[in-house]
Formats: structure tokens, C-alpha cells, sequence
């Protein structure tokens, strides 16, 4: 057998998953992205309209929804990265004592389901949650701070919730990261200040864009969590799709939403694989 | 440039003691070589020399400045690595160019010598390359060209050849040694290759077990090893044990190897060392020279190498011309191993 044809094969069942479960789905809504809805009837069967495209464009409230999902989906990302790289530093170049423990840390709340965790956000960060009980107590506020049913809610529960990811994508990325670059580097001159920033930094950025690429295309995709912590109105992206559809019965609005956050996601995609290029210099 | 002082160096793991008090001095311009096998400690000195380790004892001068505990940004020093260690994101004249900014020179001065360096390696022109665009044996020169530079007071190399083939290699020996005898700076190299050890240095230390063993001239660590390690460690001399009479040792069944080792008693127990190439092979009786039979043959070029049985049932490597009568010798055949006295290092069995 040609290593070619052989390749095929063992691709072949999941090629075949994925032809009949996504591939074919996604194709057929393509079509439902561009028929027409109205409103107690339903799809009309034959129709052509832009209409669901435009809107996600001109109407004001799609629109804040759509540039709340991308600002989320930066913020977190930005967040995962601040938090996960000394952790990730630390796992790394850390005590060896440490590492175990440090990685379980970081580990062990993936273990959890993911209701469980945002239930959990909901007991600490509603208004009569611990935090804002205990903030009360100690008298640093008079009235409730507003934690959730808003960014902040979101910030928090996803932050918490993509963290792992990042982590491990980052000590992936400094494993690999060479040593006797460093060294090299602090042999010249360089102070351990300069080598994080000239050296460290850059030779990591492969893994601090696939962190991040994971970390944003998981927040802006994101449907539980947002919908717990963001509640029935504070609508992002996804959130809106599931109730188009399953809500309103309006698919073929769903539809153009889905298309658009997916469209979002592979610009976002290829523009940071094309950044990592010219950043690392490592393809 | 200035010496490099090592007084009673030793760097202990728990209760490992890796290098075991090294105390060495390096004059300014030298170039000595650590030399032994894996696992040895040359490494560790190296890194410890640098400001990567920290030793556990002892103390490290480069010039006549204290470094023992500085950081390896504060030591003005220049390392080579084994795996080149290039910054993969910057250019090959960045590369260069990276030390002599972190010492704040003037852009015009910082260009002149990145291109003073890079020309000292014969890499000019290759300044807007990418590392990944060059061999392994370009990449190395940057390396070198790096670590120049910056003129630092020390050089340290750590197996810097070892991942070239065989052909680069030799090639990249006489670079280095050209390089550092133009430059004349201090230099630590750290090798497990003893042809290149001893064709690079001025002086070779061999190291074993955490121990400098004996730190002397290439010449003197070949033909007048200090002790068995040394001895048998650089090439691969014939080892045969007996016991001393006379100045000479005699192995039994009538066998006596002469050799000049009046400093050891009569009675004593001694190995002989006999270099290879110190042999000859004749087909008749000579006065003084072993008698035994050829057991193997095996041809490898410009050398057939044979392997003489004693009568003691000892072996012999002779390694002949293969133009030489010797060299048609086949198994089985009587002949006679004639040796000079001068040859033979002889030392006392070590317990």
C-alpha cells in the first residue's frame, strides 16, 4: 500500500464523523442562512434575502452583541495570558517540588463540570452572594457591588474557566524553549530582566498565540457559563444563536449569526498564525 | 583579557560531590582544554566558570576580579554551546550585534565590529540571514562571531564541534584555533574528543571522576601520563600487567617487556602502556622483543591492524602501514614485537 493511500485510511473514520456530523449540517445551513423569516410562519420555503447578514451589521443591538463577544473574547484572552504565564514560568523553571502540585492546581478544576463551576461563580459573586456578603460585613460597601449579569460576571467566570488552557499551552511552549539560549543571552550582558523580554518572551510566542487563538475562539464560542453568569438578557453571540433557534424558531437569523462567528474565528485564526511568523521568526 | 583563576572549586549535588576541589589557572591568552568522559565534571566547571552553576566551594577569579558569585551578565565573558544557542528571531547581524548593545556602544561602532567579527569567521555578507537559513558549521561561527564581539575577557566553548560530521569538523579546528591565536583571549574549551583536545591547546586537562587528573601539555599528557586513567584514556594503548625487576617488567613465561622504571622496587606489581604505533613487527628473532602469534588481521586503508597473542596468553594491537612487509602477515604466523625502552610507560598498579 502507497503510504498515501494508507494515510487516507487511517484518517477515514474520523473524516467520516465529521463529514456527516459537521461538514454536511454546516452546508445545509448555508442555504437557511439566506431565506426569509416571518414571524409566526416561519422559514419561507425559495426565498433569497441579505436581510439576516445586514442586520448583524446595521442593527444596533445585534451589533453590541457581536462587539461585546469580541471584547470578551480579548479581555479573557488578555486576562488567561496575564495570569497563566508566571504560573506557567513557575511550573517550568520552579522548585521541581512544586511542579506536581502546581500543575494539579492548575489542572483539577477542568476535572469539574462546567455548570458546577459557574453555579459555584453564582453562590460567590450574586448580590446576596459571599463576596458581596462579606464586603458588606466588614463594612467596605453600604449596597451590593453589581458582579454579575454583566462583564464583569463574564470576565471572572470565563477567565477562571480558560485559565487551564492557557497554562498548559505555555509550559508547553517553555519546555520546549531552549536554555542555552538564555544563557547565551546572559553571557553578553544581559540581565534576567532583558532576557525574559529580548530572549524568553519571543522564542515563546508560538505558544502565547495558540494559547491565546484557543483561549478567544473557546470565550467568544462559550454558551453555559455566559448564559448563568450573564442571565436571560445580557446576551454575547452565542448565547443569541441558541435562543434564535431555539427560542424564536427564527433559523435562518441563527444561521447568519453561526457564519458570522465562525468567520470571525478563522480571520482570527490566520491573522495571529501570520503574526506568529513574523513575531518568532520560527515558522 | 585577563587569566582565569580557579582555587579549590567543588560543586556538590546533595551528597554527590560532581567536581571535586579544581584548582587550576589559565593564563592571559591560553587556550587549555577539559578533557573526559561523560559525566566527569568538565561541563560543570565550565557552567560554573560562566555564572550558570553556582559552586557549592571554592572560588573563581577572572583577572583579578572575584566572580564566584556574580551573575554570568556581570563576568564579561563569551560562550559557545554545543547546540550554537543563536537567537532564532533576530537576524545574524543582530546576533552579533547583541552583546555590543547591551554595552551601550555607538550605532557606527557597534556596526563596525559586528562586521569586524563576522568577517573574522568569513561570514561577511550573511548579516541579514536568519539563523535557520545557515548550516550547522555557519551557524557555529556566528556563535563565535558572538561571542567575540563583545571582546570579552574569558571565551568558553562547550563541545562547540561535537554536532558537526566528521569532514566540517576539522575544518572548523583550524578555524578556531586561527581565531583564537589572532585574538589571543583566555580560553576554557570543554571536549570529549581528545584529538581535538590536543591539537587545540596549549595545555589539556583530563579530568575523571570530578578530578583533574593531570593538567599538562598535549605532549606531556601523551607520553608521560601522570596516572592508568590518563594513560589509557588518550588513544587506546596495549595494557599488560607483571610485576618489576630490574627496571623492567616481566610478565611471566619468560616474557619481559624493558622499559626505564628504575624509580619502582623489584616485586612491585605494574601495568606497561604501549602505544600502538610504538611496535614494530618483524618475522625473525630480535634481541629483546617479544615473541607471540598473529590471532586476527583486519585492514582498514592506510593501516592493517594485527592482534599478537603472547605466550602468557596476552594480546597486542599493532597497527602497521598497510604498504609495509608487516602488513601480509596472516593468523597464525610467529612474530617477534620489537619495542624501544623509551616507550613503555610503566606505573604501579593502582589498588
Amino acid at each position: 500500500m502507497t503510504p498515501r493511500r494508507s494515510a487516507w485510511l487511517l484518517v477515514s473514520p474520523l473524516l467520516l464523523v465529521l463529514t456527516l456530523a459537521f461538514f454536511v449540517p454546516l452546508l445545509l445551513l448555508i442555504p437557511t442562512s439566506f431565506r426569509e423569516y416571518l414571524p409566526g410562519q416561519g422559514m419561507v420555503p425559495g426565498s433569497f434575502t441579505l436581510e439576516n447578514y445586514a442586520r448583524i451589521l446595521t442593527d444596533g443591538y445585534y451589533l453590541e452583541v457581536v462587539l461585546r463577544t469580541l471584547v470578551l473574547g480579548v479581555a479573557v484572552t488578555v486576562i488567561c495570558l496575564l495570569m497563566g504565564y508566571p504560573v506557567a514560568y513557575l511550573i517550568v523553571r520552579g522548585n521541581p517540588r512544586w511542579r506536581l502540585a502546581l500543575t494539579l492546581l492548575v489542572i483539577f478544576p477542568l476535572m469539574l463540570n462546567l455548570v458546577v463551576r459557574s453555579f459555584g461563580w453564582i453562590v460567590l459573586l450574586s448580590n446576596r452572594g459571599i463576596v458581596n456578603n462579606l464586603l458588606t460585613d466588614i463594612g467596605l460597601i453600604a449596597t451590593p457591588l453589581k458582579l454579575m449579569f454583566n462583564m464583569t460576571g463574564l470576565l471572572i467566570g470565563l477567565s477562571h474557566i480558560y485559565l487551564p488552557f492557557m497554562v498548559l499551552m505555555l509550559v508547553a511552549a517553555l519546555q520546549n524553549m531552549p536554555r542555552d539560549v538564555e544563557a547565551a543571552a546572559s553571557s553578553l550582558g544581559s540581565s534576567r530582566t532583558h532576557v525574559f523580554w529580548s530572549v524568553t518572551l519571543p522564542l515563546t510566542a508560538p505558544g502565547i498565540i495558540s494559547g491565546s487563538i484557543l483561549v478567544f475562539v473557546l470565550t467568544i464560542s462559550a454558551l453555559v457559563t455566559p448564559r448563568m453568569l450573564g442571565g436571560p438578557s445580557y446576551q454575547v453571540m452565542a448565547t443569541l444563536i441558541y435562543d434564535e433557534y431555539m427560542q424564536l424558531l427564527d433559523w435562518p437569523s441563527g444561521s447568519a449569526l453561526s457564519f458570522a462567528l465562525v468567520s470571525m474565528t478563522l480571520l482570527i485564526i490566520w491573522g495571529s498564525s501570520r503574526l506568529t511568523r513574523k513575531w518568532a521568526g520560527l515558522a | 583579557m585577563s587569566n582565569l583563576t580557579l582555587r579549590n572549586v567543588v560543586k556538590r549535588y546533595g551528597k554527590t560531590e560532581v567536581v571535586r576541589g579544581a584548582s587550576f589557572e589559565i593564563a592571559e591568552g591560553e587556550f587549555v582544554s577539559l578533557l573526559g568522559p561523560s559525566g566527569c565534571g568538565k561541563t560543570t566547571i565550565l557552567r560554573m566558570v560562566a555564572g550558570l552553576l553556582e559552586p557549592s566551594g571554592g572560588e573563581i577569579l577572572i583577572g583579578s576580579r572575584e566572580v564566584t558569585r556574580l551573575p554570568p551578565d556581570k563576568r564579561n565573558i563569551g560562550l559557545v554551546f554545543q547546540s550554537y544557542a543563536l537567537f532564532p528571531h533576530m537576524t545574524v547581524f543582530d546576533n552579533v550585534a547583541f552583546g555590543l548593545r547591551r554595552r551601550k556602544e555607538e550605532p557606527a561602532e557597534i556596526t563596525r565590529r559586528v562586521n569586524e567579527a563576522l568577517e573574522m569567521v568569513r561570514l561577511s555578507g550573511y548579516g541579514s540571514r536568519y539563523p535557520r537559513e545557515l548550516s550547522g558549521g555557519q551557524q557555529q561561527r556566528v556563535a563565535m562571531a558572538r561571542a567575540i564581539a563583545p571582546r570579552p575577557s574569558v571565551l568558553l566553548f562547550d563541545e562547540p564541534l561535537s554536532n558537526l560530521d566528521a569532514s566540517l569538523r576539522d575544518e572548523m579546528q583550524i578555524e578556531l584555533k586561527r581565531l583564537q591565536s589572532e585574538l589571543a583571549i583566555t580560553t576554557l574549551f570543554v571536549t570529549h574528543d581528545q584529538a581535538e583536545a590536543l591539537s587545540l591547546s596549549d595545555r589539556v586537562g583530563v579530568m575523571y571522576n570530578g578530578v583533574i587528573q593531570q593538567l599538562d601539555a598535549p605532549e606531556a599528557i601523551y607520553h608521560r601520563p601522570v596516572n592508568a586513567f590518563v594513560a589509557s584514556f588518550i588513544g587506546k594503548p596495549n595494557r599488560v600487567s607483571g610485576v618489576m625487576r630490574g627496571g623492567s617488567l616481566d610478565l611471566g613465561g619468560d616474557l619481559v617487556i624493558r622499559a626505564e622504571a628504575g624509580h619502582l622496587a623489584n616485586g612491585t606489581a605494574a601495568e606497561a602502556f604501549i602505544r600502538q604505533e610504538a611496535l614494530q613487527v618483524q618475522s625473525s628473532p630480535v634481541e629483546g622483543a617479544l615473541r607471540g602469534t598473529v590471532a586476527l588481521r583486519s585492514f582498514s586503508g592506510p593501516q592493517v591492524q594485527l592482534v599478537v597473542r603472547l605466550g602468557t596468553g596476552a594480546e597486542l594491537v599493532v597497527d602497521v602501514p598497510s604498504s609495509a612487509e608487516a602488513a601480509a602477515l596472516t593468523p597464525g604466523e610467529t612474530v617477534w614485537l620489537g619495542l624501544h625502552p623509551r616507550d613503555v610507560i610503566v606505573l604501579a598498579k593502582e589498588v
